[in-house]
């Protein structure tokens, strides 16, 4: 799956390219290692620029 | 500033602004007018009944997308001298929002009269499960929601009310009472859409349109437009109508502001942080809320903001309408107009509308009798949330 209009902000980018490569790639502070998403310019915790990415594993628990 | 300096500048505030004009169109499916004459028509009309001129008014905030910007009301009343203007893109919280936006106006002296005002076509026109990708606080939902099948409301809202039911064992013939109450109240409107009564087994039958939204859940899409005009307390005394005051006002909004998927509690919604800090300011109790116009864009927000403003505990909703409270005689009569699910959809606009006609006690069939305490809320753009208490001077 891909969004049909492709990413509407560049710091999606990296999601979106993810997806085309069948992972789940998500932001990950590079100042105090905080994982994000959606993707966010700022660090809610430290408001750091500064980021990352990792892909996520495939294997995680449904909330509700 | 400390909390409690922060709460004593607010109750300053408290009785110093005052709605003193309304105005509301037709509302209908198809009004044939456009976004912007239904908004300088219900503009006219609230200037009116305020006993004003256009030419009166120096502060604009227009709501929502689909009307005339501020700069045009310069043009069209022929203000002179605009002071104050405002953009409150809060979606349904938005009037309540102004309400707010306004009443600091007046009562630190920036402006005299300030119009709130909004038109829309959204019956005849672009329907919400389109309008909202076109926004953009709505970029993330956008982006990664809509192509998972989240597109309107309904589906945005749906895990919402889910959740809750999950959680607290909230069944749809709770939503059914809060649908069949507020057709109650809008068979009694002559402006209401929606005037045919129904009952649970309506509610019960309606076509399921997203899990567990059934048809009679959802609001209407309406075309109209509905203003008011805010000035101060002090000079809207002694005008045509009973004075009707702002005692607390106040807007909260979730964390994750719009994207619901993103929250960590799924089952409280902006208004759970505003309505404390409202009803500290306006000095008045739950007991005392003799009318309730509740933003209603789904049965399911009503039971939802019931809990959040703390008339009953959270997961409790449910109970807490079956005894039929919110009905015509009820303790605390809700959506005395007939909402959004049976009145029009005008944004909550309606439902400010409607609490100042029952506050000047002169609603006829629909005044609930001595009704002079109040509150109406908002809520919109998936959790933005505003709560109003007002006092009506007619009882006293």
């Amino acid at each position: 799956m891909a969004n049909a209009s492709g990413p509407l902000d560049s710091i999606s980018q990296a999601y979106w390219d993810g997806v085309a490569r069948n992972e789940l790639v998500v932001q990950k502070c590079a100042d105090c290692g905080r994982l994000r998403h959606y993707p966010q310019v700022l660090c809610p915790a430290c408001h750091s620029f500064q980021l990352t990415h990792v892909s996520l594993p495939k294997a995680g628990t449904v909330h509700s | 500033m400390t909390k409690s300096e922060a709460a004593e500048r607010r109750a300053a505030l408290r009785a110093q602004a005052a709605v003193v004009g309304i105005g509301e169109t037709e509302y209908s499916r198809n009004s044939s007018k456009s976004a912007m004459e239904l908004q300088f028509e219900a503009s006219l009309k609230a200037i009116d009944d305020a006993g004003l001129s256009p030419h009166d008014i120096d502060g604009v905030i227009p709501i929502g997308i689909t009307g005339a910007p501020a700069e045009d009301y310069i043009i069209n009343l022929g203000i002179s001298d605009l002071r104050f203007s405002a953009l409150i893109p809060h979606g349904g919280a938005s009037g309540i929002g102004a309400l707010q936006a306004a009443a600091v106006a007046v009562a630190s002296g920036i402006a005299t009269n300030v119009l709130v005002t909004s038109g829309r076509n959204v019956s005849s026109g672009a329907r919400a499960g389109a309008r909202i990708h076109q926004m953009p606080q709505f970029h993330l939902v956008t982006e990664f929601e809509r192509e998972v099948g989240a597109i309107a409301p309904a589906q945005l809202y749906a895990p919402m009310a889910r959740r809750h039911m999950e959680l607290y064992g909230t069944t749809s013939a709770n939503f059914a009472e809060i649908a069949v109450s507020t057709r109650e109240h809008a068979v009694h409107n002559p402006n209401a859409i929606m005037r045919k009564p129904i009952t649970a087994e309506d509610h019960a039958a309606s076509r399921m349109i997203t899990d567990p939204f059934r048809l009679l859940d959802c609001s209407l899409e309406s075309d109209g437009g509905a203003a008011f005009v805010v000035t101060t307390s002090e000079q809207a005394r002694d005008r045509r109508h009973p004075l009707v005051e702002i005692l607390g006002i106040a807007m909260g909004h979730p964390d994750s502001p719009n994207s619901i998927t993103q929250r960590r509690s799924l089952t409280s919604v902006g208004v759970a942080k505003a309505a404390q800090i409202a009803f500290d300011m306006a000095q008045v109790d739950r007991s005392d809320i003799q009318v309730a116009e509740i933003y209603d864009c789904f049965t399911y927000v009503v039971l939802c903001q019931l809990e959040d403003l703390g008339f009953c505990a959270k997961g409790e909703g449910g109970d807490f309408v079956m005894d039929g409270k919110l009905r015509r005689g009820g303790s605390m009569p809700t959506n005395t107009h007939g909402g959004l699910l049976s009145q029009a959809h005008m944004l909550g606009m309606n439902h400010i509308v409607e609490l100042v006609r029952q506050l000047r006690g002169a609603e006829g069939i629909r005044q609930v009798p001595g009704a002079s305490i109040g509150l109406a809320t908002g809520y919109g753009d998936m959790g933005d949330g505003g709560v109003a208490i007002m006092r009506g001077a007619h009882n006293g």
